[in-house]
């Protein structure tokens, strides 16, 4: 493999240099006169070709059409203007210099003509009645991504993309409208919406970092376009479809001559900012003053009291040792790294009016940013299409990926240990820089916390592979109006976690080798039927309809096996030889919908569109008479520009007027049938031996029933100056009714804590605005600009029926509140105390914060209490497309205003821990009031809140989450001279920076990636940015 | 060929529109009509009511994380011993180890939600009713059933138990024809004397339902069903109803060993003098999937304290989170051989000396010595809970509540001296009457049963309460806890917070 590597990247290297000799050779001038001037015309985006485009001299008559390849020549004057144009393509306009002109066409944004999916059929921009917004991933960088989720960020309006983790291949949550993880289906099969990942068994002691996203079988260079419905159009995929649906479908064969392309980069990958350690002399300095702080706090001394200072402790580490101490250990500095991405895909597709075919084949390689982090990824993939008959046409897909990835255990340790259980970055965060690596030649330990240099042996491997296949007939049964289509569906996903720490690791405070096995697979299937009849049945009346069945199978099983103490070298593979904590787990669920689906749109004198759907849906997990749930929708449309008293005004292309309300259904996962189980809360009895505990999970729930959302949407689609601005505005109404869920509260003296049933009722309304400008068009240099905006509330209307409320909560409360205590700067020394001000965990001592006395009734309760909706109030995303010639400029930033969340980097400038000697600290804690910093703006030592008290936490880490976000600064050039012409359809080559910078206020890492709150404190995959070369080409 | 791909086409549809019916499929789930129906399914189902007397972080019950009674965080040590006279304050983490160890239950309003909090263990109770309902209701063997009854009968009582000394009377369900009803959303308070007639009614039964040498070791047993029930009478200063279950225990053949320090060693777990233990297992990380596990070497050795097996705990240099008072320390005759397990002075990983001089905040508490390993893990030392010791001071203490200083109740005295303590008779000033011996009673108690759970009741009966965590300079509030926000709002005003919060 690695020699394959390097001979890849040696060709790739040779070609990019000849394309670039030749293109510079090829700039030479010519005399006027008459030439034949050739070429072809093709995509930019895909470089596949476009038949029929018009090749006109600009200012005159004469003009032709390319063929069936994309070929052309036409007679022209050396310096004439040549205007190549096609539809559903921006026009582009050259000037002759030579008998050989091949041009690639950029796909129109926002089109009126513009064909957008629907589910079961497709729709123009101009035709839709309901909030469906199409994201074309040609126009997006892809050149570090390996997901397709990673196109995704900021490109629609109402779609929210939030990095959950950043580790190669980790997780990217989508959510649309705020309503969480979305139905996705791919080339019409339901694919699963989350990542597939085997834990690490419970001997990986909780320090597993890993959160893998959803999709990783796909290849983000194979797909055509993702189109995301919004409102009351994913009513037609009812199964599961209140979260709306992300539609994505790949790329098929065309007809035409053999088209390859090629795409490669090569990326450097680096750390953006992150948490600053203190180094070792800022370390031992803090230290002394946190630990002499405690003691005149906890005997009132000055500034803590009114007593003088005195019997005050000898610090632990002396002036000299402190001035001696330098800088130390930069633990970060041992575990991080330069990472790389490689991406090279190559594609062929072509055919003849009998078969289409479309090949690809994609490899990834990514070097992770922390030691020991990795991904490597092949994807490979066959469309073929066949016309059996004239009536018959048969699709095959299939495509198949293998991920390996190397896991490095970032994050926090999930099983609620301590320091032990610290994770590579959190143990490098942990270990004080005064700690050298090594102490007498053996890795050097620090209390319970295991060494970050000694961790990065932890083998941690997940070989994951997916088989996707996709077979459909189509068939054409009165042709030009009825047809028909069968489609099998099936992905299968399955992963292997190889989990090891070798015996000779000091790992949660022991030298004790671990070893799990861990595998888990999944299959989703999707079979459907469907009939289409399409005609115009008369002069003023347009119809489409749409029926079909489907059935939806869903499966999953795992299989976990674990030990301790075997020898080192046997690693995972004799798990029989382990002697201690030999453990097997194993899982295995189903569940099957089934629907019956129909919908008929009928479109009046192209003015008036009406269309309506119903689908009816059965879910196994149901009781038999709540099996089966209707969700109808409607929407209408109105071109208000086609009516005769808008005939004069030319200036509106399109103003169309829609309105759509529909219900969308949601299933669960657990089912309405209670039972018994092992609850693996296995009792031990006879010095060990384990007696299985089973216990009754839950009753019958006979009424549990589908989840039903209502959603109204209203919106206005325009066009304006001929295409030039077009844009979509939709306002939204969500009442999530028969809320469904499995840890509903239940009765105080049920023997269960919670139940699976329908109840509350929660409503979610907001905006979308999406606006698309063609500032400039000229020959030379265009300019063009997207925007996108939106916003979401999402509150409770309903609670379910045993919901406790907290006095200072309200039942139509935002879903997402805060609850918290103001405080107001931190009490000075000699400051007369509030009353309300709280006597435990010292806040009533110089240093802490001062609590805001809301109703100034002298007392801290919940009347005092403040809310906050942390969700943002907006969300955009703002691009800029140049071109200069042949030189292209694109930016696209994005970012979020209004929100807030708790900040948990704080945890590691926190005072306490730092004078309890069990971490470091990050420089956050300069900014600590003490004796030696009466300027401080974070609580001082003495403050502790949790032994405060507090009905609610405080505002002291409440933090901004505003950010903008350059995510991506693309700079490329298109190469186009004869020689090049001569056996290339296009060439472009280009560099690109991801993530280059962000603006924000928010401190640590970074105010997208997620948190959780574990001991210690959570430390993250570091954000990254990247910087990529790569060139493109068609042939 | 059209005409049959029409037809073809069309069965096809009627195949997928004609077959509505969908069958769940429920794997690896037991459902009602075919459990709990045999021995052994009720063996699976009854042992759940174990689940809060084992050594583990805790259990997950549905939704909720629990601590046991035995966990080393919110478990008795922390609830019974940590805010006493024997323990060291320590407010280094913060949280409840400030908390509990200053006895300041106040915070604990603020539980969020279930987790943690033991007033959820109302939910146990009636889960265990359910399990009493369904065992009574099977047609398994009367002798299974009477044995399945009593250990679920054990487990409710003995919860009831704890409940009490944490809450108070604490609403629960023990009727299982109110199970499912809105009574399940009733939290009134019962009276005392109703609460404690089910605790004793409980383990009345399971006393004489539950063998006294179970098939397996770790079972419940008769004696620890008295011992638990004669606790109950103590607690209440029924001292009368006390004394015949204690004398019922003395003359089941157990006897005291000679050598204190071999009931908290792994070796010699198993002795005499132990009636009930939880168990804990070499090599365990006490997760719920887990056998119990003995973590307290990491709690109770400073930092830079080495041990045998245990060379790196959690404490800080010179400060463990569980350590003895010096007081406490200072109270034992020099000679009491039971002193031995707290170390007043060692070296350090340095080589340093480290004690009271040089900065060590309490004695070292190593009453579960790390001797066999496995090495950096925790332990597998048993906990005692129930022993002939406790049983015999508790014995001496309540003849002299009602008789004043016999000699059998001196006697009682003397010999757990003896055999524990290497130590001769009690002073004959501290026998002079009544109120002296009672006093000496509660010192002999801490002496003995220091670090297992039981001072703050033996602290409360003898009404020392207030002057002993003053004397250790402990602010003495309120004994019981009270009850969170959250559990008093899903009460909807039927649960009265505990008195004096």
């Amino acid at each position: 493999m690695r020699n394959f590597t390097f001979t890849f990247h040696f060709w790739r290297r040779f070609m990019f240099l000849i394309f670039l000799v030749t293109g510079l050779l090829s700039l030479k001038v010519h005399a006027q006169q008459t030439i034949a001037v050739s070429g072809t015309v093709s995509s930019k985006d895909d470089g596949t070709v476009i038949p029929g485009a018009t090749i006109k001299i600009k200012n005159t008559a004469n003009g032709v059409a390319s063929d069936v390849s994309g070929k052309y020549t036409i007679h022209a004057t050396k310096g004439a203007v040549i205007v190549f144009s096609a539809i559903g393509y921006e026009d582009i306009q050259t000037t002759i210099t030579g008998a050989s002109l091949n041009v690639s066409l950029a796909t129109k944004q926002n089109g009126l003509n513009e064909v957008v999916v629907i589910g079961y059929g497709t729709s123009t921009r101009a035709n839709l009645t309901t909030a469906v917004v199409k994201i074309d991933p040609k126009t997006i960088p892809k050149d570090a991504n390996n997901s397709v989720e990673e196109l995704l960020f900021g490109r629609a309006a109402g779609l929210q993309v939030q990095q959950s983790s950043t580790q190669p291949g980790g997780a990217i949550n989508l959510s649309i409208r705020g309503r969480g993880a979305p139905l996705i289906v791919v080339d019409g099969v339901i694919f699963p919406n989350d990542g597939l990942e085997p834990s690490g068994g419970s001997i990986d002691a909780g320090t597993n970092g890993v959160s893998r996203g959803a999709l990783a079988g796909l290849n983000p260079s194979d797909i055509e376009s993702v189109e995301i419905l919004k409102d009351a159009s994913a009513a037609i995929y009812g199964v599961n479809a209140a979260n709306g649906v992300i539609l994505i479908t790949t790329k098929k064969g065309k007809a035409g001559k053999i088209n390859i392309n090629f795409d490669g980069s090569h990326s450097v990958v680096s750390n953006t900012g992150y948490l600053k350690p203190l180094n070792a002399s800022q370390y031992e300095s803090l230290f002394d003053t946190f630990q002499t702080d405690q003691y005149l706090g906890a005997n009132l001394m000055e500034p803590y009291g009114p007593n003088a200072p005195s019997g005050v402790p000898t610090p632990k580490y002396s002036t000299e040792q402190i001035a001696n101490a330098g800088v130390g250990t930069n633990w970060l500095d041992q575990i991080f790294r330069r990472g790389y991405i490689d991406n090279d895909n190559l594609s062929v597709n072509g055919g003849t009016d009998k078969t289409t075919y479309y090949l690809s084949t994609g490899y990834f390689n990514q070097l992770g940013t922390i030691q020991g982090s990795a991904l490597t990824k092949y994807t490979g993939r066959v469309n073929l299409s066949f016309k059996l008959a004239k009536f018959v046409t048969l699709n095959t897909n299939f495509t198949g990926s293998q991920n390996d990835y190397q896991n490095s255990s970032s994050g926090g340790q999930n099983d609620g240990s301590g320091s032990q259980g610290f994770g590579i970055v959190q143990a490098a965060l942990a270990f004080p820089a005064n700690i050298p690596v090594y102490t007498n030649g053996v890795l050097s330990q620090f209390g319970t916390t295991s060494n970050p240099v000694g961790l990065m042996q932890v083998q941690d491997h997940t070989h994951y592979h997916s088989l996707n296949t996709n077979i459909s007939a189509d068939f054409n049964l009165i042709p030009g109006a009825l047809t028909g289509r069968l489609l099998f569906g099936d992905n299968y996903e399955a992963a292997t976690r190889d989990f090891f720490v070798p015996g000779s690791v000091f790992f949660y405070q022991q030298f004790l080798s671990r070893a799990s096995l861990n595998y888990n697979d999944r299959d989703n299937q999707t079979l459907e039927a469907s009939l289409t009849y399409q005609k115009k049945v008369a002069n003023f009346l347009n119809i489409d309809l749409v029926g079909g069945a489907g059935q939806y199978i869903s499966k999953y099983s795992s299989f976990n096996a674990q030990g301790t103490g075997a020898e080192d070298g046997l690693t995972t593979t004799n798990l029989g030889a382990e002697t201690g904590n030999v453990a097997i787990t194993s899982d295995q669920t189903a569940n099957t919908t089934r629907s019956y689906f129909g919908r008929g749109t009928f479109n009046f004198l192209d003015r008036y569109i009406i269309s309506a759907s119903l689908r009816d849906d059965g879910y196994s997990l149901f009781f038999p008479n709540n099996k089966y749930a209707l969700f109808p929708a409607v929407s209408l449309g109105w071109k208000i520009n086609d009516e005769a008293f808008f005939k004069n005004i030319t200036v509106v292309d399109l103003l169309k007027l829609r309105a759509s309300i529909g219900i969308t259904g949601q299933t669960i996962g657990s089912a309405a049938y209670g039972g018994y189980s092992p609850n693996s809360d296995n009792v031990y009895l006879d010095g060990g031996t384990e007696y299985v505990t089973i216990s009754r999970y839950a009753v019958d729930n006979p009424n549990l029933t589908w989840q039903k959302t209502i959603n109204k949407n209203i919106g206005l689609d325009f066009g304006l100056f001929k295409d030039r601005i077009t844009g979509s505005v939709d306002i939204f109404r969500d009442d999530i009714t028969n809320l469904l869920s499995t840890t509903a509260p239940t009765a105080p003296l049920s023997e269960f804590f919670t139940q699976t049933i329908n109840g509350a009722h929660q409503i979610r309304q907001g905006y979308d605005i999406s606006l698309m400008s063609h500032n400039i068009t000229t020959r030379d240099f265009d300019w063009s600009t997207v925007i996108n905006a939106s916003h979401y509330l999402y509150k409770w209307d309903t609670q379910f029926p045993f919901t406790v409320l907290q006095a200072y909560q309200s039942v139509n409360d935002p879903v997402d509140e805060y609850y918290y205590f103001k405080t107001d700067g931190l009490l000075k020394p000699g400051q007369a105390v509030p009353a309300s001000q709280p006597t435990t965990g010292g806040a009533n001592l110089p240093g802490s914060p001062i609590f805001v006395d809301k109703n100034n009734d002298g007392k801290l309760d919940y009347r005092d209490v403040f809310k906050m909706n942390p969700d943002p109030k907006i969300t955009l995303g703002f691009g800029n497309n140049f071109r200069y010639k042949q030189f292209d400029l694109s930016v696209f930033f994005y970012g979020q205003f209004g929100g807030h969340a708790t900040n948990l980097n704080n945890a590691w400038g926190d005072p306490n821990a730092i004078a309890s000697g069990s971490q470091n600290g990050t420089t956050q804690a300069f900014n600590v009031y003490s004796s030696t910093n009466p300027n401080g703006t974070r609580p001082s030592v003495n403050y502790v809140e949790s032994a405060v008290g507090l009905l609610v936490p405080s505002d002291i880490n409440i933090a901004s989450t505003n950010f903008v976000r350059l995510r991506n600064l693309t700079f490329g050039y298109t190469l186009n001279s004869s020689a090049i012409n001569g056996f290339a359809k296009s060439i472009r080559v280009f560099v690109d920076a991801q993530n280059l910078f962000i603006i924000t206020n928010y401190k640590g890492a970074d105010p997208e990636v997620s948190y959780q709150n574990v001991k210690g404190g959570y430390a993250p995959y570091p954000p990254t940015r990247t910087l990529s070369v790569g060139v493109r080409a068609s042939f | 060929m059209k005409k049959t791909l029409i037809y073809t086409l069309a069965i096809l549809f009627i195949t997928i529109s004609g077959c509505k019916k969908l069958d769940p499929q429920l794997y690896g789930s037991l459902n009602a009509a075919t459990f709990p129906k045999t021995v052994a399914d009720f063996t699976a189902y009854t042992i759940q009511a174990y689940e809060p007397f084992q050594a583990k972080w805790g259990y997950q019950d549905g939704a909720a994380y629990q601590p046991c009674w035995f966990s080393a965080q919110y478990g008795q040590i922390m609830e019974f011993d940590y805010g006493t006279d024997e323990m060291d304050t320590f407010t280094g983490w913060g949280g409840i180890f400030t908390q509990f160890s200053e006895a300041d239950y106040t915070p604990l309003i603020s539980l969020p939600d279930a987790n943690n909090d033991h007033f959820e263990k109302t939910r146990f109770i009636s889960r265990l009713t359910q399990i009493i309902a369904d065992i009574t209701n099977s047609s398994i063997d009367q002798a299974d059933k009477n044995e399945f009854i009593a250990e679920a009968r054990m487990s409710r009582g003995w919860n009831m138990y704890y409940l009490l000394q944490l809450y108070g009377p604490v609403p629960v369900i023990t009727n299982p024809a109110l199970l499912g009803t809105s009574a399940e959303s009733n939290l009134t308070r019962p009276s005392r004397a109703d609460y404690l007639a089910d605790i004793v009614s409980d383990l009345t039964y399971a006393a004489a339902n539950l063998p006294v040498t179970p098939a397996n070791y770790g079972r419940f047993n008769k004696a620890l069903a008295l011992t638990v029930l004669m606790r109950t009478y103590m607690n209440e200063k029924d001292f009368a109803d006390a004394i015949p279950v204690g004398k019922q225990i003395m003359g089941m053949g157990y006897s005291l060993v000679t050598n204190y320090a071999s009931l908290f060693t792994t070796a010699t777990e198993k002795n005499s003098e132990t009636m009930w233990a939880a168990i804990c297992s070499p090599g365990s990380d006490g997760k719920p999937v887990s056998p119990g596990f003995n973590p307290y070497d990491f709690y109770t050795y400073p930092g830079d304290y080495v041990g045998n097996e245990v060379q790196y705990a959690w404490g800080y240099a010179g400060n463990a989170p569980f350590a003895a008072t010096w007081a406490f320390y200072n109270s034992f005759d020099p000679a009491d051989k039971r002193r031995a397990l707290l170390i007043a002075s060692y070296t350090n990983r340095s080589g340093v000396t480290v004690n009271q001089a040089s900065g060590l905040t309490g004695p070292v508490i190593a009453k579960y010595p790390d001797n066999d390993g496995p090495s950096g893990s925790f332990q597998a030392n048993d906990l005692p809970q129930a022993r002939l010791g406790d049983v015999m001071l508790m014995l001496a203490e309540a003849e002299n509540q009602v008789d004043g200083p016999t000699s059998e109740s001196i006697g009682y005295v003397n010999q757990v001296r003896l055999a524990h303590g290497g130590l001769g008779s009690v002073p004959t000033a501290a026998t002079a009457d009544k109120a002296s011996f009672d006093a000496w009673i509660l010192k002999e108690e801490g002496w003995d049963l220091y670090f297992e759970g039981d001072r703050k009741m033996e602290l409360i009966r003898h009404g020392q309460y207030n002057q002993a965590l003053q004397s250790v300079g402990k602010t003495p509030t309120n004994y019981l806890e009270p009850i969170s926000n959250y559990n008093l709002a899903a009460g909807k005003g039927t649960l009265t917070q505990t008195p004096g919060y």
